[in-house]
C-alpha cells in the first residue's frame, strides 16, 4: 500500500513538473517576437536636408511600387548611430542592405558582417572611395565628379580667357560627395590654364555661418575672384556674403548642389551657376535588386550626371 | 495517548523543506513586493518626468512663438515689403534671399523656430531652405483660418510639416501679419519639430499624450454641465489631431480627460489620475492653462511588472520544485542507511542472525552499521558457542550420570544394603538408604547444573558413607570444610569422581586401607578443594600421562574418563579460572587439588566474559 502511494506521489510530481515546463516553453515562444522578413534594409545618412529626404523617399517609393518590403533607419548625420542602425537592420536578415554612409570610412566592420551573413550591399548616393571594404553588389549615386567638372566648366565659360583665382568651399568632411566634387572640379580645371585654385576652406553647409566666414575671408584675400561651393546652402551663404561686403566687382559663385534657394540666387544674379543633381535614384536601386533576384547580371555602378543651370538656361528648371 | 508515528525520512523531509521553503517564500514575497513597489515608483517617475519635460519644453517654445509674433508685428520693414511688393523679379529674389538670411538669424534666437512668411503679394520669406507644399496657398483652409484670426492660431496639420521634404512631426501655428489698419498682408507659419519638443512622449508608442485646452466657458446642455467635452484637444498620440466640440475623441482622451477637474478650487497643477483601464499623469503649463496629459493603459504600464512577476513566479516555482526534490533526495539519502539498519535489526529480532547491513556510509551511521554487523556476528558466534557448550555440558553430565549410576556401584550398594537388612542392622540400613537418597538426589539435583559447594560436599559425604559400609575396615575418611564456604556455588558432581578414584585406585589397593581427606576452604577469595589419600599412589609415568590427558580433554581414552569429564566441565564453567593439580607419589598417596580462582561461579562467569 505504501509503495502505491509513493508511486502515485511521484507520478503527480512528475506531471506538475511537465506542466510547468510546457507552460514556460509556450510563454517563452509566445514572448519571442516573430521575425519580420524584409527584402531591403536602408541605412540613411541624414534627413535634415531636402536632398537627403528625396533620396530616401525615392528609394522607399520605388521599393513599394515593386512590392519589396523595405525598412529604413536614419543616422541623422551621426556615424556611430549609423553603425547601430546597420547592426539593427542586419538582425532583420534582409536580402539587400542599401547604405548611404555618413562618412566613407568607418562602416567596414558592419559591412563585413553583412557580407558574412550573405547580405548583398548596395552603396547609395555615395561612392566607396578609399574604404577597405569594396564588396558591393552595386553603387548608385550622383556622378559628383562630373558635377564638380560642370562647375569648373561654368567658371571657364564665365572667365573665358581671363584669369580666375578660385576659392573652394568644400562640403562635409569625409563624405564621398565632397571628395568626388573636388576631384571632378580639379580634373576639369587642369584643362583651363587660366583657372587657378588658390584656396580651399571647409564649408559649414549653413548659409549664415558660411556668409560670416566668407565675409572675412574675402576681406583678407582680395585676389579671390571666383568661388566654387560644394553645397547649395554654402552657395546661398556665399551670395549673402557678397551682398554684404558690397564689392563693386562681381565674384561668380558656382554651386555643385542646386537647391531651390541656390537656383533663386542664380535667378537673382547673386550666383553664377548651380548644378542640379538628380535625387530620384531609388528606381535604379530597385532595378538592380530585381535583376539580381532573377539571377541577371546587373550593372554594378550607376552614376547619374547632373545638369548645370546658369542665368542663361535657368528657365529650364522645373522646380522653383 | 497514541502518538502518531512519523517515519524518520518524512521527518527529515519536513525539516529540510521547512528550513528551505519558509525562508524562500518569505524572501520571495518580500523581494517581489519590494521590487514591484520600487519598479512602480520608478516607472511612475519616468512616466511623469517625460510629461513634465515635454510640458516645460513646450511652454518655452510657445513663449518663443509668442515673442516672435510680437516682434513680427512690429517689423515695419517686413510689413512695407508685404504691402508694396517688389516688381522686379531679380530684385525680388535678391530681397528674399537677404530677408531669409535675416529670418534665419532671428530663428536661432528663438530656439530654431522655423519661420515661413507668405505675403498676399506672393513674396516669400523663410528661415529654412524648404518651401511649403502647396503653391496655391490662397485656396487652402489654413490660409483662410490665419487670415480670419486676429492672433496666433494652432493649425491642424496632423503632425506633418507645412514644408516639402521634411520628415518628422511638427507643431504649426499661424499668425496674420496686419498693417496699421488691420488689413491682412500675409501669413506667418511658425513651426517647431514636435519630436524635439515632446521628446520621449513621442518615442514611446505605448504612451498616448494629448493637450487639453480648457474651455472655461461653462455650458449647460439638458441641465448637464458640459465641461471637458467642450475643451479643445490636441491629440499628440493621434498625429496631433485637433478635436473640436463634437469630434469623436480617442478612447484614452475620453477616459482620462473627464478626470481632470481643472475647475476645482483644489485642482493641482500636476498629478496622476486613472480609471480602471488607463493611468494618466498631467501637467498644466502657464500658456493658456493648457494641460498636458500622458496616458497609458494600466495593462501595459504594469505589463512588464506582470511579466517580471510571472517570470519570478515561474522561477520561484522551479526553485520550490528543486527544493522539494533536493529535500526528498536528501531525506532519502540520509535516512536510507538508518532504515536499512532498522530493517536488519528487525531481521535479527526475527531470528535471522545472518542479516548484515550492506550499504555502509562513511559517517556515524556507517560506524553504527559496522558495529551492528560485528555485533550480529558476535551474537551468532556466541550463540553457536553456547549451543556447543550446552551440548557438551549435557553430554558430560549424561556421561557423568552414566558413571554415577554405575550398575556395579548400585549393585554393590544394594547388596550391602541387603546384607545390613539381613544382619538386622536396621539403623545402618536406614543410614545407608539415607546416604543413597542424598547421593542420587544430589546427582540428579532436579537438573540444576550449579549447586552449593556444601551440597556437593554432602554428596561426597554420602558417597563415602555408602562406600564405608562396603569397605568398612579399609576406608577411613575425613571431611573438613570452612564456614566461609556458605554461598559458594560450583558445578555439581565434581568431587565424587576424585573420591571414587581415591577409593578404587588408592585405598582399595592398599592392604591396610587408608585415609581419604576432603578439605574445602577459601584462601584469598580462591576456593581450594583438596582430595587427598594415602593410598598406593601412582607411578611417575602415569602421573605425567594423567597430566597430559588433562591438557587434551578431547581424547576419548577411558582410563581417566571421570577426571577428564570433571575437568572439562570445570573448564566449561570456569575457563582459565580453574586449575586442577594432581600430585602423587608411589606408595605415599595421591593428592588432587581443585583451585577455583575468584571462588564463586558468578565471579568466574563475570571474569570470563
Amino acid at each position: 500500500m505504501k509503495n502505491i502511494n509513493g508511486r502515485r506521489k511521484k507520478c503527480i510530481c512528475g506531471k506538475i513538473v511537465w506542466i510547468i515546463l510546457c507552460v514556460s516553453a509556450l510563454l517563452f515562444l509566445d514572448g519571442c517576437k516573430k521575425e519580420e522578413y524584409i527584402d531591403i534594409a536602408y541605412s540613411a545618412a541624414e534627413k535634415d536636408n531636402s536632398r537627403a529626404v528625396k533620396i530616401e523617399e525615392s528609394l522607399v517609393e520605388a521599393a513599394e511600387e515593386n512590392n519589396l518590403i523595405i525598412e529604413s533607419m536614419n543616422a541623422e548625420g551621426n556615424l556611430e548611430q549609423q553603425r547601430k542602425d546597420i547592426e539593427y537592420l542586419l538582425e532583420k536578415n534582409p536580402q539587400y542592405l542599401v547604405v548611404t554612409p555618413v562618412k566613407t570610412l568607418g562602416l567596414e566592420k558592419e559591412l563585413e558582417k553583412a557580407k558574412e551573413q550573405g547580405i548583398k550591399i548596395i552603396l547609395y548616393d555615395r561612392t566607396a572611395g578609399s574604404s577597405s571594404f569594396n564588396d558591393y553588389l552595386a553603387v548608385v549615386a550622383s556622378d559628383a565628379c562630373y558635377d564638380g567638372g560642370l562647375c569648373a566648366e561654368e567658371l571657364a565659360r564665365y572667365f573665358g580667357e581671363k584669369e580666375a583665382r578660385i576659392l573652394e568651399i568644400t562640403g562635409p568632411a569625409g563624405s564621398s560627395l565632397t571628395r568626388d566634387r573636388s576631384k571632378g572640379f580639379r580634373k576639369k580645371l587642369c584643362e583651363y590654364a587660366k583657372l587657378d585654385l588658390i584656396k580651399v576652406v571647409a564649408g559649414y553647409d549653413d548659409r549664415l555661418q558660411t556668409k560670416n566666414m566668407l565675409e572675412s575671408l574675402l576681406m583678407e584675400n582680395k585676389d579671390i575672384n571666383a568661388v566654387f561651393v560644394h553645397t547649395g546652402e554654402d552657395g546661398v551663404g556665399a551670395a549673402l556674403a557678397l551682398q554684404e561686403i558690397a564689392e563693386e566687382k562681381y565674384i561668380p559663385i558656382v554651386s555643385a548642389e542646386g537647391k531651390q534657394d541656390t537656383c533663386c540666387a542664380v535667378c537673382s544674379g547673386c550666383c553664377e551657376a548651380s548644378v542640379m543633381s538628380n535625387a530620384d535614384l531609388g528606381e535604379y536601386v530597385t532595378e538592380i535588386i530585381l535583376d539580381d533576384m532573377q539571377g541577371k547580371q546587373g550593372t554594378t555602378e550607376i552614376l547619374v550626371k547632373g545638369k548645370s543651370f546658369n542665368k542663361f538656361n535657368i528657365g529650364d528648371m522645373t522646380e522653383k | 495517548m497514541n502518538i502518531k508515528r512519523k517515519g524518520i525520512q518524512k521527518q527529515l523531509f519536513v525539516n529540510y523543506a521547512m528550513f528551505s521553503f519558509i525562508p524562500l517564500i518569505i524572501f520571495f514575497v518580500i523581494a517581489i513586493f519590494y521590487v514591484m513597489h520600487n519598479e512602480i515608483s520608478e516607472r511612475q517617475k519616468t512616466f511623469t518626468a517625460d510629461l513634465t519635460d515635454a510640458a516645460q519644453n513646450w511652454d518655452e517654445k510657445v513663449k518663443n512663438i509668442e515673442q516672435f509674433t510680437v516682434k513680427l508685428d512690429r517689423d515695419t520693414q517686413l510689413k512695407t515689403l508685404l504691402q508694396e511688393g517688389i516688381p522686379e523679379e531679380k530684385e525680388k529674389l535678391k530681397t528674399e534671399m537677404l530677408m531669409n538670411a535675416d529670418l534665419m538669424e532671428q530663428a536661432k534666437e528663438y530656439a530654431d523656430l522655423d519661420i515661413y512668411i507668405i505675403g498676399e503679394n506672393d513674396l516669400v520669406f523663410k528661415s529654412i531652405s524648404d518651401s511649403i507644399k502647396t503653391e496655391d496657398f490662397r485656396q487652402c483652409e489654413w490660409y483662410a483660418e490665419i487670415k480670419q484670426s486676429q492672433g496666433l492660431t494652432w493649425l491642424d496639420t496632423q503632425g506633418e510639416s507645412f514644408m516639402q521634404n521634411r520628415k518628422g512631426i511638427y507643431f504649426t501655428a499661424g499668425f496674420p501679419i496686419l498693417d496699421e489698419r488691420k488689413n491682412f498682408l500675409g501669413a506667418a507659419i511658425l513651426e517647431y519639430r514636435a519630436d524635439v519638443v515632446f521628446g520621449n512622449l513621442l518615442k514611446n508608442e505605448k504612451e498616448k499624450a494629448f493637450i487639453l485646452l480648457p474651455n472655461t466657458n461653462m455650458v449647460k446642455q439638458n441641465d448637464q454641465m458640459l465641461l471637458y467635452d467642450m475643451d479643445r484637444v490636441i491629440d499628440i498620440g493621434n498625429n496631433f489631431t485637433v478635436y473640436e466640440k463634437d469630434d469623436q475623441r480617442t478612447e484614452y482622451v475620453t477616459a482620462t480627460a473627464e478626470k481632470i477637474r481643472y475647475w476645482d478650487e483644489n485642482f493641482e497643477k500636476e498629478g496622476v489620475i486613472g480609471n480602471r483601464t488607463y493611468l494618466a499623469c498631467y501637467c498644466q503649463i502657464s500658456y493658456g492653462d493648457w494641460i498636458f496629459v500622458n496616458t497609458i493603459k494600466k495593462r501595459i504600464f504594469y505589463q512588464e511588472l506582470y511579466d517580471g512577476a510571472f517570470v519570478a513566479i515561474i522561477f520561484f516555482g522551479i526553485l520550490l520544485l528543486l527544493v522539494f526534490i533536493i529535500s526528498t533526495l536528501e531525506a532519502r539519502r540520509f535516512s536510507a542507511p538508518i532504515l536499512d539498519l532498522k530493517n536488519m535489526v528487525v531481521k535479527v529480532e526475527n531470528g535471522d542472525l545472518y542479516a548484515q547491513v550492506e550499504t555502509i556510509t562513511n559517517d556515524e551511521i556507517g560506524d553504527l552499521s559496522h558495529a551492528f554487523n560485528h555485533m550480529v556476528v558476535e551474537i551468532r558466534n556466541l550463540l553457536n558457542r553456547v549451543r556447543e557448550e550446552q551440548t557438551q555440558l549435557r553430554k558430560y553430565e549424561l556421561m557423568l550420570l552414566q558413571v554415577q549410576i554405575n550398575p556395579h556401584f548400585l549393585y554393590n550398594s544394594l547388596a550391602s544394603l541387603e546384607w545390613l537388612i539381613r544382619m538386622k542392622r536396621s539403623e545402618d540400613a536406614v543410614n545407608m538408604v539415607k546416604a543413597l537418597t542424598v547421593f542420587f538426589t544430589t546427582g540428579l539435583n532436579k537438573g540444576k547444573d550449579i549447586i552449593e559447594l556444601t551440597e556437593e560436599i554432602r554428596n561426597v559425604e554420602s558417597y563415602l558413607t555408602i562406600q564405608k559400609f562396603r569397605y568398612s575396615s579399609k576406608l577411613h575418611y575425613h571431611i573438613t570444610e570452612n564456614s566461609e564456604l556458605q554461598g559458594i556455588r560450583i558445578p555439581r558432581l565434581i568431587l565424587q569422581p576424585f573420591v571414587e578414584n581415591a577409593i578404587y585406585h588408592g585405598i582399595k589397593e592398599k592392604d591396610e586401607g587408608g585415609m581419604i581427606e576432603v578439605i574445602a576452604g577459601q584462601e584469598n577469595k580462591n576456593v581450594i578443594i583438596t582430595i587427598r589419600d594415602d593410598g598406593v599412589g601412582m607411578e611417575e609415568e602415569k602421573l605425567l600421562f594423567l597430566r597430559e590427558e588433562m591438557q587434551n580433554l578431547n581424547s576419548n581414552r577411558s582410563d581417566s574418563y571421570g577426571i577428564k569429564n570433571v575437568y572439562a566441565r570445570l573448564k566449561l564453567f570456569y575457563g582459565e579460572q580453574v586449575e586442577l593439580l594432581i600430585n602423587s607419589k608411589k606408595g605415599e598417596g595421591t593428592e588432587v587439588t581443585i583451585l577455583l580462582k575468584g571462588g564463586n561461579l558468578e565471579n568466574a562467569e563475570s571474569s570470563n566474559s
